[in-house]
């Protein structure tokens, strides 16, 4: 009876069993149609991409991945170990300080040092009036995949940093104290013990970078370096080569299920790791020269990836704020904030659907189908757009609807795409609540929906907030999806930011993508604070 | 017939099997407990019953209606049962009058304040009805979640581990509170617990689970003074069970026993001026008293004594020996 179907049936609450059976298949139908266009036929783009610059794709790629881990690594992994274990001047604010560089999208920081160290930019014109050396005698092109790695790590390192730090103060206390009794010194338990320990953490913090890594757009257009998402750009706008893009994401698809394959043998290895007392470290105070290395270690990365481009931007900002067009400004504005918020909710709605089809249906094969729909976090915006177009030019074939260049569209791959930051935070909200008081109104006489409304929603209404703001900053930092399937002529702010820094007008961006950090800088400050008051 | 029957009830999580053909029946009026050791299956069976897990096979009935079965599964809403969970599951959100009045909020607004007042005044809280439950004690919230369940006038009430998150005081006094209740409300109630003192003062019927079986059913004060199985001895009671071996041979037919396993309860060991000498191997303070650990012709046996005995040796006369 246990397993048998009608059973399961009478005893799920068949609306939400429905619906998200039904969101979980139009989450997931247009990414596995991607599969289906192996078969399609290629236009010339393909033979010339597969004669040479595939080898650069992948080159440039694995470059990338590699520096950009490292990098990050550096940036993110001694900081976190610092902040955990030693009191020194600052401590406190650089903890948090150190998470802000995460507001700032690649494309945005690119544009940014790009500018600067372009020929004629601010730092060739110190350098001249400071120093009084000619441009020609230190100049170095910029705009090349060596410069970009620390560029783009001065952004990303966040997401190790947030892992590591978890890792070092709460995981695995326990086993740190342990050899702090055998009389180790801090570091060598930062060496043999911490680090080892946070090998989970560190992986799960480095697939979220490369991730990221895979998905920008913005920053290797600018800087001109050859990827599978500027060649996906490239054949579709350039060549309008449908069925190679549709290949290059193919495989760019395969490396982003490579990484999260990686990530998912780290993280069952992290059940067995990450057991243990979960209470807080003893922090060490630290003398001056201590304290100030310790502070060196971690203003740098902040003031690489935060301080100085904030700097930068309010400076070109302040200087280029008369010759704004602020009718553009307004209309972009609007535009980004209705989309933000209108796909956000329906992202909100759709996480809550899914999470009841979980929780109060009975099929365990449910609960796989859920989580496979909310795999688009891992998957690069540009793969999500392809694999909108051939879906949608399938429909049109099968029953003449075709809809590309909607809002609807837009807002229907950014569900796809961002699902998962709506999904998680209210899931781990429901997950925390328990069952109890669901099947407690349940046995007081209310129905499924009563039950959910009555009682579950109003407590969860913080997880759904945030859940809500954090797809809302999502939606609004993405580049590549909105740049694919905007309709014609709708701008917002990061299209115009981008259109303005690929015309080498970085300064008139500024105000764009001010505005942009300074709507990403809230979910942070809420971060903090919820972190703060815990 | 019984007012509610379980006929061989079979439930698995995965591949382990937690309850594996359960089947009893229960009489309206009566109060029985479940007991047995973390992971025997008590909860599954009372979540089963409840409506909130379903069965691979087996029927549940209430008055002759099917409740689950392999044709039919009537929703939890629709069981009309009380479930009182152990971490009481208040509404965080609703102060305590809307919790209680939860699931009679159709009826008119007097009444519900009537019924509330009613349970409240019962159970010393009246001044509590204003109260968010993160404002009560744990004691307090186990109260009211009582108080919430009986109020939506449930057909059989089912208690899981309702003491277990309260100190040794608290735990005592809602005992009592939930004693008086049960008795002035007649409710037919199911209650789970691994304590067997819980059993001894809340019911008049027990079944012992053990790894998903029935291995024990009967009346508290029976099990514990005369155990029927190994599982019954060692969990109502300190019962000692002996298995005839070259060591205690000597007990055995000194005492004409024949079975060559038997069970007796420290009670049952007293000390006389004439009887069987027993050499004192040590003892342990229990709180009222002391258990005396004896060797009696090579059988090693517990007795409770008031005081502490300062003899090596006395002299001992044994009132039962049950045999298993």
């Amino acid at each position: 009876m246990g397993n048998s179907f009608h059973i399961k049936w009478k005893s799920s609450s068949k609306l939400w069993l429905i619906l998200s059976i039904i969101f979980s298949l139009v989450l997931l139908i247009p990414l596995g149609s991607i599969f289906l266009s192996i078969f399609e036929t290629v236009g010339d783009g393909w033979s010339e991409i597969f004669d040479g610059l595939l080898q650069t794709y992948l080159g440039n790629t694995l470059i990338l991945a590699f520096g950009v881990s490292f990098c990050c690594l550096m940036f993110a992994v001694l900081p976190a170990w610092l902040i955990a274990n030693y009191r020194f001047p600052f401590s406190g604010s650089l903890k948090w300080m150190m998470v802000l560089p995460l507001s700032i999208p690649t494309y945005i920081i690119a544009f940014l040092y790009g500018d600067i160290f372009s020929f004629g930019g601010e730092f060739y014109l110190l350098a001249e009036q400071i120093f009084g050396i000619g441009i020609k005698t230190i100049y170095f092109d910029i705009f090349k995949i060596y410069y970009l790695i620390p560029i783009l790590s001065s952004v990303l390192y966040p997401y190790i940093y947030l892992t590591c730090l978890d890792s070092f103060e709460n995981s695995n206390r326990s086993h740190i104290e342990s050899a702090e009794l055998m009389g180790k010194s801090r570091f060598t338990i930062f060496r043999k013990i911490a680090l080892p320990l946070s090998r989970p953490a560190i992986v799960s913090g480095l697939f979220l970078v490369n991730m990221e890594l895979l998905n920008d757009y913005g920053a290797m257009d600018f800087f001109g370096i050859q990827t599978f998402t500027t060649g996906i750009f490239r054949t579709w706008f350039g060549l309008n080569d449908l069925g190679t893009a549709l290949r290059l994401a193919l495989i760019l698809f395969s490396i982003s299920f490579l990484f999260i394959y990686i990530e998912r043998i780290f993280r069952r290895q992290a059940k067995y790791y990450e057991e243990g007392n979960h209470a807080k470290l003893t922090k060490t105070r630290i003398g001056f020269l201590g304290s100030l290395i310790a502070i060196i270690i971690c203003f740098i990365p902040v003031t690489i990836g935060f301080l100085f481009p904030i700097s930068k931007l309010i400076y070109n900002a302040l200087t280029t704020y008369h010759s704004v067009d602020y009718f553009e400004y307004t209309v972009a504005m609007m535009n980004t904030i209705f989309l933000a918020f209108a796909a956000a909710s329906v992202i909100v709605i759709i996480s809550i659907t899914l999470i009841y089809g979980e929780r109060t249906g009975k099929f365990e094969s449910l609960s796989r189908l859920i989580s496979l729909s909310t795999i688009g976090y891992a998957i690069p915006g540009a793969i999500i757009a392809v694999s909108m177009l051939y879906f949608l030019s399938g429909l049109k074939t099968s029953f003449g609807i075709f809809g590309f260049g909607t809002l609807i569209v837009l807002i229907y791959a950014y569900n796809i795409r961002f699902m998962a930051t709506a999904y998680s935070p209210i899931k781990s909200a429901t997950d925390k609540l328990g069952m109890n008081s669901y099947e407690t109104s349940r046995l007081l006489g209310l129905g499924n929906l009563q039950a959910i409304w009555k009682v579950e929603l109003p407590v969860l209404q913080p997880a759904i907030l945030t859940a809500m703001l954090v797809a809302v900053v999502e939606i609004l930092k993405e580049l590549p999806l909105t740049l694919i399937l905007r309709p014609f002529n709708y701008e917002t702010l990061s299209t115009i930011a981008y259109q303005y820094a690929k015309n080498e007008m970085v300064k008139d961006a500024s105000i764009y993508s001010l505005s942009i950090v300074a709507i990403s800088i809230l979910p942070i400050i809420f971060f903090v604070k919820s972190k703060k008051e815990k | 017939m019984s007012f509610l029957e379980v006929k061989n009830i079979v439930k698995s999580f995965g591949e382990t099997e937690v309850l594996k053909g359960i089947s009893f029946d229960m009489d309206a009026h009566s109060r029985l407990a479940l007991i047995g050791k973390s992971g025997s299956g008590k909860t599954t069976m009372l979540r089963l019953i409840a409506g909130l897990e379903i069965p691979n096979s087996g029927t549940i009935t209430i008055n002759g209606e099917e409740l689950t079965s392999d044709k039919n599964f009537i929703k939890p809403e629709k069981r009309n049962m009380g479930y009182v969970f152990q971490n009481h599951s208040l509404f965080p959100h609703l102060d305590v009058y809307s919790n209680i009045v939860f699931s009679i909020s159709k009826q008119p607004k007097k009444m519900k304040m009537d019924i509330a007042m009613s349970y409240l005044n019962m159970l010393g809280l009246e001044d509590k009805l204003k109260s968010y439950p993160h404002q009560l004690s744990g004691g307090e919230k186990q109260r009211i979640s009582i108080i919430r369940t009986l109020a939506s006038k449930p057909r059989l009430l089912l208690l899981d581990e309702p003491f277990s998150n309260l100190d040794k005081n608290t735990k005592e006094k809602l005992k009592i509170d939930l004693k008086e209740i049960l008795d002035k409300e007649k409710l037919p109630t199911i209650m789970i617990t691994h304590d067997a003192d819980d059993s001894f003062d809340l019911a008049d019927e027990v079944i012992l689970l053990d790894e998903g079986n029935i291995v024990a059913r009967g009346n508290p004060e029976d099990l514990y003074k005369r155990p029927i199985n190994d599982h019954s001895a060692r969990f109502f009671s300190e019962s000692d069970i002996l298995e005839k071996n070259e060591s205690n041979e000597k007990f055995f037919s000194n005492y004409g026993l024949t079975e060559k396993r038997i069970c007796i309860a420290p009670q049952s060991i007293k000390i006389a001026e004439e009887g069987t000498q027993a050499k004192i191997l040590g003892h342990k303070f229990v709180g009222n008293g002391y258990m005396v650990k004896l060797d009696i012709m090579g059988a090693e046996l517990k007795m409770f004594s008031i005081e502490r005995i300062t003899n090596p040796t006395i002299n001992v006369k044994i009132l039962e020996i049950i045999s298993i």
